[in-house]
């Protein structure tokens, strides 16, 4: 299936609203967290709507736990179905993690062993998920802190494996790349040689810190010349549809967020993925 | 050891300091309970600490958002709260989409049993029972709740220098506070009403 091209654009996130609605000339198209908009008010339903009507929405779910040996998170399932139904998006995304085991609920994406164990109940979690919501999924790589013992797979061959197996696009992170690649040393540029490009869909970036030598995924500060340097490399090699800048926090003056928009929107007409 | 009794194990050590406590020093009690992970894995002092790091960054995140609903009651704490946050949160993880919202009220719930000497004052006392308040009204089904209150306690907790002024300081008239809600499915409604007379010994010594 042909996907569309968004352009740039960036995560939708309340105390941002007044301005991401009066600069939509400077934004192509918004992410949603599901979480932010399942089960809402009316007034959020209107207000969801009032930004549908100015952007493309693309839903990120958080808790699907599409890792889980123990299936689905079911009921989030059936929300966000609900959800991706009525956006009616080009495509949709989660995670390659799992967020609960035993009846306890992490709180956050968990990293999966890279083995064919872990790789056979992701698939078939996406095969159940695809059943339900009829529309493109794509899968986002996380950072990871914990080496697993049980990794007998590199993690580019895992995802290369992954999209193959599953019929998904890639939401490549590639923030998320840049820290994994330097806290567990290697080169992020063998990595990216060992995904299909055209699995690569959509983008995420956003700024780090460098804390004791190890990076982390903050979330809330300005993107760093060399996250801004290995998107080139990304767009150069993939033809991305998208990409989002996935400021969460720590919010700068709304201008730097659009020039952050504008570089990567000019990398992107570099290499002819958008107008 | 399979994968959803990996999974299962590390949900705990992620969540349960009680398991990580058990981790470091009971190898076999892990075991027993069905937790068998690689030899290697006990024997690596650099994997235990991965997961520390983990699970503390977890609290961390869980606090930052617990600060962003309880802004007033977190500034009151102020360098204590990390430490009480912890105590409060190492063996408790949360669920549902609304966890947040949850969190925020059963560490308040936990502060009223436990820290009540550090809320004495009575603009703590107003801006705990403030905060406390919104997020009873947020998640209930309940209708309806009011509370009256001495001061703009909206502006104090905006504006939290105040928490510690020693001589008495009135911000704002008295007011009535409702908080109501027609049905689950609707916003909750916050409005203030300003009664032309109100006790001056409720208004004393704040």
């Amino acid at each position: 299936m042909k996907l569309p091209v968004l352009g740039v654009g960036m995560g939708y996130r309340d105390p941002l609203s007044k301005q991401i609605l009066s600069n939509t000339s400077g934004i192509d198209f918004l992410e949603v967290t599901a979480d932010h908009f399942l089960n809402s008010t009316k007034k959020r339903k209107e207000f969801l709507n009032k930004l549908s009507s100015e952007y493309s929405l693309i839903p990120h779910g958080l808790n699907l736990s599409l890792g889980s040996a123990e299936g689905l998170n079911y009921e989030y399932l059936q929300d966000l179905s609900g959800l991706v139904s009525y956006l009616n998006p080009p495509w949709w995304s989660e995670h390659i993690a799992f967020t609960k085991a035993g009846n306890i609920e992490i709180g956050h994406l968990s990293p999966l062993p890279f083995n064919e164990e872990s790789l056979s109940a992701i698939c078939e979690n996406i095969r159940i998920a695809k059943e339900e919501i009829n529309v493109p999924l794509i899968l986002e790589n996380i950072t990871y802190n914990v080496d697993l013992p049980w990794n007998n797979i590199e993690e580019s061959k895992y995802l290369a494996e992954l999209v193959y197996r599953s019929n998904c696009g890639l939401l490549l992170d590639v923030t998320n790349l840049y820290i994994n690649s330097h806290n567990h040393n290697y080169d992020p540029i063998d990595f990216l040689n060992n995904i299909p490009p055209d699995s690569i869909t959509q983008l995420h970036f956003v700024g780090g810190i460098e804390k004791d030598g190890k990076w982390i995924d903050s979330h809330g500060h300005n993107t760093q010349e060399e996250i801004f340097n290995l998107i080139e490399e990304v767009l150069k090699y993939a033809p991305v549809k998208g990409v989002i800048l996935e400021r969460d926090t720590n919010f700068p003056e709304f201008n730097i967020l659009i020039d952050e928009l504008n570089r990567v929107r000019e990398l992107g007409r570099k290499y002819n993925r958008w107008d | 050891m399979g994968l959803k009794d990996q999974q299962r194990a590390l949900a705990k050590l992620f969540t349960l300091d009680s398991a990580r406590c058990d981790l470091l020093s009971d190898s076999d009690h892990m075991k027993e309970e069905g937790v068998v992970i690689k030899d290697r894995f006990f024997g690596s002092d650099e994997l235990s600490m991965q997961i520390f790091e983990f699970a503390d960054s977890l609290i961390k995140k869980r606090l930052g958002q617990v600060r962003q609903h309880i802004p007033g009651t977190c500034n009151i704490l102020k360098n204590k709260l990390a430490n009480i946050f912890q105590e409060y949160a190492k063996d408790k993880p949360t669920s549902g989409i609304k966890r947040h919202l949850y969190d925020s009220l059963m560490f308040m719930e936990y502060l009223d049993s436990n820290y009540s000497d550090l809320l004495s004052s009575n603009i703590k006392k107003s801006i705990f029972k403030f905060e406390r308040i919104w997020l009873r009204a947020f998640l209930s089904h309940r209708f309806l709740y009011v509370n009256s209150f001495s001061f703009d306690v909206g502006e104090v907790i905006k504006n939290h220098k105040f928490f510690d002024q020693e001589s008495p300081v009135v911000l704002g008239n008295p007011r009535v506070c409702f908080w109501f809600k027609i049905s689950k499915d609707k916003d909750l409604v916050y409005r203030e009403v300003y009664p032309r007379f109100w006790p001056a010994r409720l208004t004393k010594d704040l």
